[in-house]
């Protein structure tokens, strides 16, 4: 038995945060893991192909159905239990546990409500001198534990904790047979390229691609395969094409206190340089790194001048040209920090007058704001378009290069926009040297060029010993790129592998790799963007009040795929 | 539990020191247990010059009545040529902004409830009232007693160096021998009300749950409630 | 005034039946040992505010709850010009024993300093055993000064408020209103000042008693530069048949819009909120619902995104009925609502919207 609803109108079920909408007939809705292998079972025999989807927060499409019904997981939350073993606590969950249950559980410190995984767990954790918490932060608080782990996501903290696949300790997955696999990290290896695990009464075996994933810079583009890997890993980071995760023990870390900075600059150039001496500074050693260059600090006051309430800040300072922003721990060592930071800031041009500092929840979550309006700015502005231009949708420029390729990918960014002659805004995790690059828009014509660019840049990023894809995913807007990391034969390896764990072809399709070579034949034509400057339509954005920067899009190269 | 500066407290502090003028002290002053010095760190990071706390374990158990006696006393001592005695009207905690009041009548000064905004109007100071029904301007003779009762969602955030200067600034701790208060005037013995007994808040009811997934159900079910039609 | 020196006074007069059969009960003002210790005070005094001519609901909640609860006599001290005498017959109706009409150049305008002087010298005469008023902006103000200058405990905020004799017992939300606390008075006068829709609005029927002007002759220090009054007076969320709740589950601020407009074209409907709203500054504090907020008991509550923390409950349990929209199944909120929708607010809300 399990609940299955007709969509009808209800198009919520259709879309996720890419706005990109697709098409499904009912919606699913297990309430248990009984409910959902019963329902796989049932599937895999008709052969209609399901889309997992739980809170739908990603922004690549991973949860947008591509046909056959939707699998929606969101009455499979809560948290279940905690344990503990020889590297820590874990917290034992269903797999649509949102970021913000976790922390809310945790927050209270009292577990009385939960079960022991491993005896004695609850008490201890709520004894414990400190806090703890599950240290990745995607800055999405509303996504699901699920979600969070079928695309490995990252966020900010990941400069210092690493992504989601550095804290799950152990997952049930149910595969596309309805079988259930349980994978512990550490317990099942690959031998050299060669996979094998049981499921049920099934065995798997199977060879594993022949690339190297790129695991030196942050990456979200597919499992991370390598020789011996963990069986675990190849579920992580799969979007959901091998398996539904089912239950998840994700490891918690302690809690220290942390101060927020921001540090203002006169201009890009000098906190540009500023982060490389940061970041190389063993004195300093910030928690993670963002950068908001003049473009947004624009962005923010104009928002701000429309509507004072939208961010909780007060007025940016005049002299503020572009900004950093850092977490750094609140003890002893905070003034020789300060101290080091100090010369930092004087070197180039800022000083810590020039910055505002949070040591209160209160002022930390109004920092926080202030960082996630930009990019909220521009979703919300994208959503907006959507009137004039159904075909927009968001696709980020989400590329990350390593330490030494740094100043060459800004270098490529700055003159290639330059060259195009296109406005655009930087910001985001530059720690990481993965900033979010967004090209403001202001005709048809730009945006072709836009799409051009974007093609570029994640070349670029490749050749650099980059990812095109640091964190938000292939899904279903960027499988391109799939190809053009790991090459034809790369894919084709891939799919290999999916044809084993799921012969029929119903989880998820459209991630990552497409059933044939169709998708990344389409692709190629909407890459075949050079020639692209089809008509000078102008695009009716002006005087838009909140926002007269223009209109603001992200390149996609094939859009429309889904409409 | 971390002691935190009261939102309209540090709104009350941040109008302050936006008229202060050269050769003006502003002096932060709070009573509580020792650990409320952290909020008066933060009111010295702000902008504050000095900061006071009243603490005593005497103290504990005030009501409105022995609280304003402590800070009456505390400003007749440490405050007698204070221009204003600025308070944020509203506590976090449920406080009801009743001691401003009662600090105004035992000073035997003027009291200026609701404020909104203070400017400085030649030497003396005016202030804007709210009454929700009518907004009153007036003008505060020097030692008024003025409470703010607003928050500014878009509050202050404190540079690094203010913090660090903060860290040096003086913050003072005050017992009750320091304000000249006997055994008898202050906390539970001092008070004028006791608290008989507590109980629980039960209001409970009978609940109905429904999980519903689609919204416009869900609309149509607050329409029914509402006794409207589309 | 001086207060009775402990808990001992043990007058208490009593003319209900409920306690004739207690021997220990003497007929109202009189003491059993007369003890020149002890206070004579007796019966209540209430400040009848008025606005725009009028009594205010809150006042004459007090008046007919104070008459009610108590078997000593009501005193309510009444601020006006001659005009006022016309609110009389109301006043005696609510339950008033004797008006005292206090008149002076100084009370044509309201100020704290010369009200709480003027209640204080009526006070003095009356010798009232509670003096009780009603927990509005100006009663807020005025109360704390009065009980500074008559040495009373004072007691903010009260919820209920119960009488024993000439003693009364006040019940307030206490330790961030997890708990409620039963507060009395050391000493006479006991002080409370009480929230609007605490007790049932009185109806309003014409009666009789003693009026005595008070002159009161002091002079007012105040310097006021400018009054403005709102001439579009807002209308109040305790009014309302229906209230729409929202809470710090909307994250959206265009849903406060939303809201607004369901509001509007429903009957009697007004969108209210919890402190979290306030405090990001998407409505202003005269809509919130709480222990900081208003007290309402509408026909129909509908919160939506409210978490159930204890201080909006204190503000909200009167409601009639109460149905509640959240995500979390396990929200406190549930439990002091007669039904839950367990589903995402905001498209509901978007969805109503479209309906209406």
């Amino acid at each position: 038995m399990f609940q299955r609803q007709r969509i009808g109108h209800s198009t919520g079920y259709l879309t996720d945060e890419s706005k990109m909408t697709g098409h499904a007939d009912n919606v699913l809705l297990p309430y248990s893991e009984q409910e959902l292998r019963e329902i796989l079972r049932v599937y895999n025999s008709k052969g209609t192909p399901v889309t997992v989807a739980a809170m739908r927060t990603g922004v690549s499409g991973g949860s947008v159905p591509k046909g056959g019904d939707v699998l929606s997981l969101e009455h499979m939350k809560g948290v279940l239990g905690v344990g503990k073993d020889e590297r820590g606590y874990f917290l034992r969950v269903l797999p649509c546990t949102t970021l913000r249950e976790i922390d809310e559980t945790l927050a209270r410190r009292s577990f009385s409500s939960l079960e022991d995984v491993t005896e004695g767990a609850c008490e201890s954790l709520a004894n414990e001198p400190e806090a703890y918490f599950y240290p990745v932060d995607p800055t999405e608080m509303e996504g699901s534990i699920g979600g969070n782990i079928a695309t490995n996501a990252s966020g900010p903290r990941t400069y210092r904790y690493g992504p989601t696949r550095d804290w799950i300790r152990r997952i049930k997955v149910v595969m596309a047979d309805g079988a259930l696999a349980e994978v512990v990290r550490g317990e099942q290896k690959a031998e050299g390229r060669r996979m094998g695990f049981a499921a049920g009464r099934n065995y798997y075996s199977f060879d594993l691609p022949g690339y190297d994933f790129n695991s030196s810079v942050k990456n979200a583009a597919g499992p991370r395969i390598s020789e011996d890997m963990d069986l675990l890993d190849l579920f992580i980071g799969s979007e959901g094409i091998f398996g539904v995760v089912s239950e998840a023990d994700i490891y918690l870390a302690p809690r220290h206190p942390l101060v927020s900075n921001v540090l203002f600059f006169p201009d890009d150039g000098s906190a540009l340089a500023a982060v490389k001496e940061i970041r190389s500074d063993s004195r300093i050693d910030p928690e993670f790194l963002e950068f908001m260059d003049a473009r947004s600090i624009e962005l923010v006051r104009s928002r701000k001048k429309a509507d004072p309430l939208s961010i909780r800040i007060p007025d940016l300072p005049d002299e503020a040209g572009s900004a950093l922003f850092f977490d750094l721990p609140d003890d002893g060592s905070l003034d020789a920090r300060y101290a080091a930071l100090e010369e930092v800031a004087k070197r180039h041009g800022s000083s810590l007058e020039a910055s505002w500092c949070g040591h209160e929840d209160s002022d930390r979550e109004r920092m926080r704001e202030l960082r996630h309006s930009i990019p909220e700015t521009i979703f919300e502005y994208v959503a907006s378009l959507k009137g004039e231009m159904p075909k927009i949708h968001k696709l980020g420029s989400d590329m990350s290069v390593p330490d030494e390729a740094a100043d060459e990918m800004m270098a490529f960014y700055r003159m290639k926009l330059e060259e195009a002659g296109l406005e655009y805004c930087m910001f985001g995790h530059i720690g990481d040297n993965h900033p979010h690059v967004e090209i403001v828009l202001k005709s048809m014509d730009e945006f072709e060029r836009a799409k051009a660019i974007y093609e570029e840049f994640a070349a670029k990023a490749v050749e650099l010993g980059g990812s095109p894809s640091a964190e938000h995913g292939i899904g279903k807007i960027k499988t391109r790129y799939m190809e053009l990391l790991y090459g034809r034969k790369g894919v084709e390896e891939l799919r290999k592998v999916k044809s084993v764990l799921d012969p029929n072809w119903i989880l998820c399709p459209g991630n990552l790799v497409g059933r044939s070579n169709e998708i990344s034949d389409s692709d190629k034509a909407g890459a075949g963007h050079l020639r692209g400057i089809r008509g000078r339509e102008r695009v009716a954005g002006e005087g838009r009040g909140a926002l007269d920067t223009g209109p603001v899009l992200r390149a996609c190269p094939d859009e429309g795929a889904f409409d | 539990m971390p002691s935190i500066l009261d939102p309209y407290c540090e709104h009350a502090l941040t109008k302050v020191l936006s008229i202060k003028e050269e050769g003006d002290e502003v002096v932060a002053f709070t009573m509580g247990p020792p650990q409320a010095s952290e909020a008066l760190r933060r009111c010295l990071c702000l902008g504050a010059d000095k900061a006071f706390l009243l603490s005593d374990r005497a103290f504990a158990g005030a009501d409105t009545w022995a609280t304003s006696r402590a800070v009456a006393a505390f400003v007749q001592r440490y405050g007698s040529d204070a221009d204003l005695v600025v308070f944020g009207q509203k506590a976090s905690d449920g406080e009801t902004g009743q001691v401003p009041f009662e600090v105004a009548q035992m000073l035997s000064v003027q009291q200026f409830a609701y404020v909104k905004d203070m400017r400085r109007s030649g030497g003396s100071f005016v202030v804007a009232q709210d009454y929700g029904d009518s907004e009153v301007e007036c003008e505060a003779p020097a030692g008024s007693v003025v409470a703010f009762s607003d928050v500014d969602p878009c509050g202050t955030l404190m540079s690094i160096s203010d913090r660090l200067r903060g860290a040096q600034k003086p913050l003072e701790t005050i017992d009750r021998v320091g304000l000249g208060l006997g055994l008898y005037s202050v906390g539970l013995k001092g008070s004028r009300t006791r608290i008989v007994r507590t109980g629980t808040n039960d209001v409970r009811r009978k609940n109905r749950k429904a999980v519903v997934g689609n919204p416009s159900r869900v609309a149509e079910l607050l329409l029914e409630e509402m006794g409207a039609r589309p | 005034m001086s207060g009775c020196s402990d808990g001992s006074c043990s007058s208490g007069s009593c003319t209900g039946g409920s306690c004739s059969d207690n021997p220990d009960r003497l007929p109202p003002g009189m003491l059993k040992r007369y003890d020149l210790n002890e206070s004579t005070a007796d019966g209540t005094l209430v400040w009848a505010e008025t606005e725009d001519g009028k009594v205010t609901r809150n006042s004459a909640e007090i008046i007919a709850e104070s008459s009610r609860i108590s078997d000593g006599r009501v005193f309510v001290a009444l601020f006006g010009g001659p005009e006022a005498k016309s609110l009389y017959p109301e006043i005696f109706g609510y339950g008033a024993d004797t008006i005292y009409h206090v008149r002076g150049k100084a009370t044509e305008s309201y100020s704290p300093e010369v009200y709480a002087e003027a209640l204080a010298q009526v006070a003095e005469r009356v010798n009232p055993a509670s003096v009780l008023i009603g927990a509005s902006p100006r009663g807020r103000e005025t109360a704390p000064r009065l009980a500074a200058m008559l040495g009373s405990g004072l007691t903010a905020d009260c919820t209920g408020i119960a009488a024993d004799g000439r003693r009364i017992v006040v019940t307030r939300p206490a330790f961030g209103g997890v708990l409620t606390a039963d507060i009395e008075c050391v000493g006479f006068p006991q002080m409370a000042t009480i929230r609007q829709g605490v007790f049932p609005t009185p109806e309003r029927r014409e009666g009789q008693g003693t009026a005595i002007y008070w002159q009161y002759s002091g002079e007012s220090r105040k310097k006021v530069l400018s009054v403005s009054r709102r001439s579009e007076k807002a209308s109040d969320i305790s009014d309302a048949r229906v209230l729409i709740a929202l809470g710090a589950g909307i994250r959206d601020r265009t849903i406060v819009d939303l809201a607004e407009e369901v509001a509007s074209s429903v009957d009697g409907a007004m969108v209210c909120c919890s402190r979290a709203l306030v405090e990001r500054g998407w409505m202003p504090q005269s809509r919130q619902v709480g222990m900081t907020g208003r007290t309402v008991r509408p026909e129909l509550y509908i919160a939506v995104g409210i978490s159930g923390a204890v201080q909006h409950i204190t503000g909200m349990s009167g409601a009639n009925r109460v149905v509640a929209v959240n995500t979390d199944e396990k929200a406190p909120i549930h439990g002091y609502a007669d039904l839950s929708i367990i589903s995402d607010a905001e498209p509901a809300l978007r969805e109503l919207a479209r309906l209406i």
